[in-house]
């Protein structure tokens, strides 16, 4: 089984990361103390993006992760904040892993997953607008900084986790959405996180909003689709007043790589049907699959 | 009779067509390290992208040497190559074919990837690093320090520091 034995000379470094590349994290991080050298090329950021492509090719994961309903909090019945991760092909279980830090609601919610990356707020965010960033594969976390809007009203939060492809940088984003327009106010306010800076700055709408919106929320009950880098947002908003008064839909889509805003067209202008809306959320949630 | 010598009179030119145009693929001499001269198809060999690029070169008319590869090596190099000429194969079939190809001790995989690294056959390379990593995922660092040779430069204190980072990694 010794190599020396046999041959006269090392391994090459090419093939050594080409081994190094399909060995999972905790060897990899166990190895790191091998050598000074074996220790460079697993903390190499181009090591590691090539071990997220390489790693695990014939399959991925699924995360599980309970979802804290508004039952749960009314009842005071907090779920396991477990996890579970799995393998995508026969969903057999790999590992658990207990949700490291906590929340002064007492309910997590999960944003959103990238490159093995998960994004964790709490539940209710008029109670604290904590963060967190967690890697379960390495068993660390990071609570990002305090938010850096001043509001007075308590808006209609969503959150959002992506990667910016352009610059290697995990941001999040964060849309405090005011549910009654009041005159002279924005309508919502967005402020964005970027990991690389390990700093929230505030970003413009950028787009013009629907002039007689009286009243505006998210629609959490869909998903929030992540496709070719953008992030997509379903919010429920009723126009005008009286008799003229009608409910409508808009998706907001949200480019992580210029942190650009964009209004979606709905496939119809049928603004009263409910139905259709939702087929084009089903479509963006069909077309990630 | 006379009906079915009428269909083959029809089979027959086609398969020999099939026939002369496979036969077309020129046959390659290969030298080994230790001198063993190899004659393989061209198109069982240029899936190696180094010797299709002497190929391509013009550079193949003579025996091509390979002082890298010893003769034991090639001829598994080689028989991985012919068993990966035909992609359309069965999946099944080629992935048992794999398995059992791989199955050998780490001597033989260090010969494996040095060859597949120098004659560049990429899906070689992709299952023995697979395999190499199978076989060193459960172990211990001073294992893997003694499975290549590789001499600790790190103090026992900096050692201590990088372990103190991620102690479960070292759990069972």
């Amino acid at each position: 089984m010794i190599l020396r034995h046999r041959t006269k000379h090392d391994l090459p470094d090419v093939i050594v990361l080409e081994i190094l590349a399909r060995l999972p994290v905790k060897s990899l991080l166990r190895f790191r103390c091998i050598c000074k050298t074996w220790y460079s090329y697993v903390t190499n950021p181009s090591f590691i993006s090539t071990h997220l492509l390489c790693y695990n090719q014939d399959g991925g994961y699924v995360i599980h992760m309970p979802r804290t309903t508004v039952h749960m909090v009314c009842l005071h019945n907090p779920h396991s904040q477990i996890c579970t991760v799995a393998a995508d092909r026969t969903l057999e279980t790999i590992s658990e892993f207990r949700i490291p830090f906590t929340f002064q609601s007492g309910y997590p919610h999960f944003v959103g997953s990238c490159n093995g990356i998960l994004c964790i707020t709490d539940f209710v965010t008029s109670k604290s607008k904590v963060v967190y960033l967690w890697n379960p594969s390495i068993r660390k976390f990071k609570r990002l900084p305090d938010t850096c809007l001043t509001q007075t009203q308590v808006p209609n939060v969503a959150h959002g986790f992506g990667y910016d492809s352009l610059n290697n940088d995990f941001k999040v984003v964060r849309i405090s959405l005011y549910r009654f327009r009041t005159k002279g106010m924005p309508p919502l306010e967005v402020e964005v996180y970027s990991l690389s800076s390990d700093s929230w700055k505030r970003v413009e709408l950028g787009i013009s909003w629907r002039p007689n919106v009286v009243f505006s929320q998210f629609n959490f009950t869909l998903a929030c689709p992540f496709v070719s880098g953008h992030l997509h947002w379903m919010i429920e908003m009723i126009e005008g007043g009286g008799q003229e008064r009608r409910f409508t839909h808009m998706i907001l889509s949200f480019d992580f790589n210029s942190e650009k805003f964009k209004e979606l067209p709905l496939p119809d202008e049928g603004g009263m049907d409910e139905l259709k809306p939702l087929s084009c959320f089903y479509w963006l949630t069909i077309f990630l699959l | 009779a006379i009906q079915s010598s009428r269909f083959s009179c029809v089979g027959f030119p086609l398969a020999y067509i099939f026939l002369a145009c496979k036969k077309k693929s020129m046959a390659l001499k290969l030298k080994s390290s230790d001198n063993k001269i190899f004659e393989v198809e061209e198109l069982v060999a240029v899936q190696s992208e180094t010797i299709k690029s002497l190929v391509e070169d013009g550079c193949a008319n003579n025996v091509i040497p390979l002082p890298n590869v010893d003769s034991k090596t090639l001829e598994l190099v080689l028989d991985w190559c012919k068993n990966h000429v035909d992609v359309k194969l069965d999946e099944e079939k080629l992935k048992e074919y794999e398995d059992k190809f791989i199955e050998v001790d780490l001597a033989v995989l260090y010969d494996l990837l040095m060859a597949a690294n120098y004659l560049n056959i990429k899906d070689l390379l992709n299952r023995a690093s697979q395999k190499v990593a199978d076989m060193l995922k459960g172990k211990k660092p001073e294992q893997i320090r003694e499975t290549f040779n590789i001499v600790n430069d790190f103090s026992p204190e900096e050692e201590e520091e990088i372990r103190k980072e991620n102690l479960w990694a070292f759990e069972e």
